[in-house]
């Protein structure tokens, strides 16, 4: 496959390279490809970052940097196959350090501020749950919502978050495990209404 | 006290309900903007210079040396002066001191 692209005779149809194909040309500051890349990656690495930043520009700005590392030093990641699994990483430690340089928008705290009670006669529909969960998500530490981002809400391997997270695997599952067990916690109180609005809705 | 215990399957099923967030429109149009000003900026791109036939200008500052050390070296330089300009020569100053002076400046320091 290298070949191919070194030969440049024909033009590429980089949608159906592998990553590591499309990044060995992304080293030649190749913009096709690399928007390849962007494509393939950016809503995942968004996801990640909007779990951990619960805001939409900071989520942006994570993303945008990911990739504005990788395009300007693509020669860093080894496996180009490893590919989302170092987006993944360099946008955690993006949040990391954005927690570290802005303390008062820690949301640790800051998503404790709602009263998430529920009223018992309050009828629940799917967008209410969808609001109490994501509070819910919002009041575990940073750390434990970029787990739960990567494992839960992206299906990545243990092995592959832990590898993003630059962690071990026990320190990954202990994350994952203490983040479920607050979950419980947080929502245990109006956990039946929840559970009873999903099955309303047809679940 | 045991219903307040959520089982694993209840909490999956309720976090399948969160948000899944989606970038704004044009996220990935505005990345991909960024990239052409940043290939641009690793580059300082100098103004490209014109390009000048330098025989234009030395040709003549060729001649001009020439012609300088020609007059410098046949002694006419002075005759191309008014003859009113006084040319001042004071080789013969015994004021004035020179290297060659140093040593008898040092032998008088030392008597």
């Amino acid at each position: 496959m290298n070949s191919n692209l070194q030969a440049g005779a024909k033009p590429i149809d980089w949608h159906l390279c592998s990553d590591a194909d499309v990044l060995s040309a992304v080293t030649q500051q190749n913009q096709a490809a690399f928007s390849i890349l962007v494509s393939r990656h950016y809503q995942a690495v968004y996801r990640v970052a909007w779990r951990a930043c619960r805001n939409a520009a900071d989520s942006e700005d994570v993303t945008q940097e990911a990739f504005l590392k990788l395009w300007n030093n693509p020669s860093q990641l080894r496996d180009g196959n490893a590919l989302k699994g170092w987006l993944m990483r360099v946008a955690s430690n993006a949040v990391m350090d954005r927690f570290r340089q802005k303390p008062m928008q820690d949301l640790d705290t800051a998503a404790q501020v709602p009263d998430a009670t529920v009223p018992a006669d309050l009828s629940l529909d799917r967008a209410h749950v969808s609001q109490r969960v994501d509070q819910a998500i919002a009041g575990l530490p940073e750390r434990q919502r970029l787990a739960l981002a990567m494992v839960h809400f992206e299906q990545m391997t243990n092995i592959a978050a832990a590898s993003a997270m630059e962690i071990s695997v026990d320190a990954l599952e202990s994350l994952l495990a203490r983040a479920r067990r607050a979950l419980k916690n947080i929502l245990a109180p109006d956990g039946k209404q929840l559970l009873a609005a999903c099955v309303g809705e047809g679940d | 006290m045991e219903d307040n215990i959520m089982r694993d399957d209840e909490l999956d099923k309720l976090l399948s309900n969160a948000t899944v967030p989606a970038p704004a429109s044009g996220f990935e149009q505005r990345l991909l903007a960024r990239i052409a000003p940043q290939t641009l900026s690793n580059v300082i791109a100098f103004p490209a210079r014109k390009k000048t036939n330098s025989w234009l200008i030395g040709l003549p500052l060729a001649a001009s040396l020439a012609i300088g050390l020609w007059l410098g070296s046949s002694g006419l330089d002075s005759s191309y002066l008014p003859s009113s300009t006084l040319i001042s020569d004071n080789s013969e100053d015994p004021t004035s001191s020179g290297f060659d002076d140093v040593a008898a400046f040092l032998e008088d320091s030392l008597t």
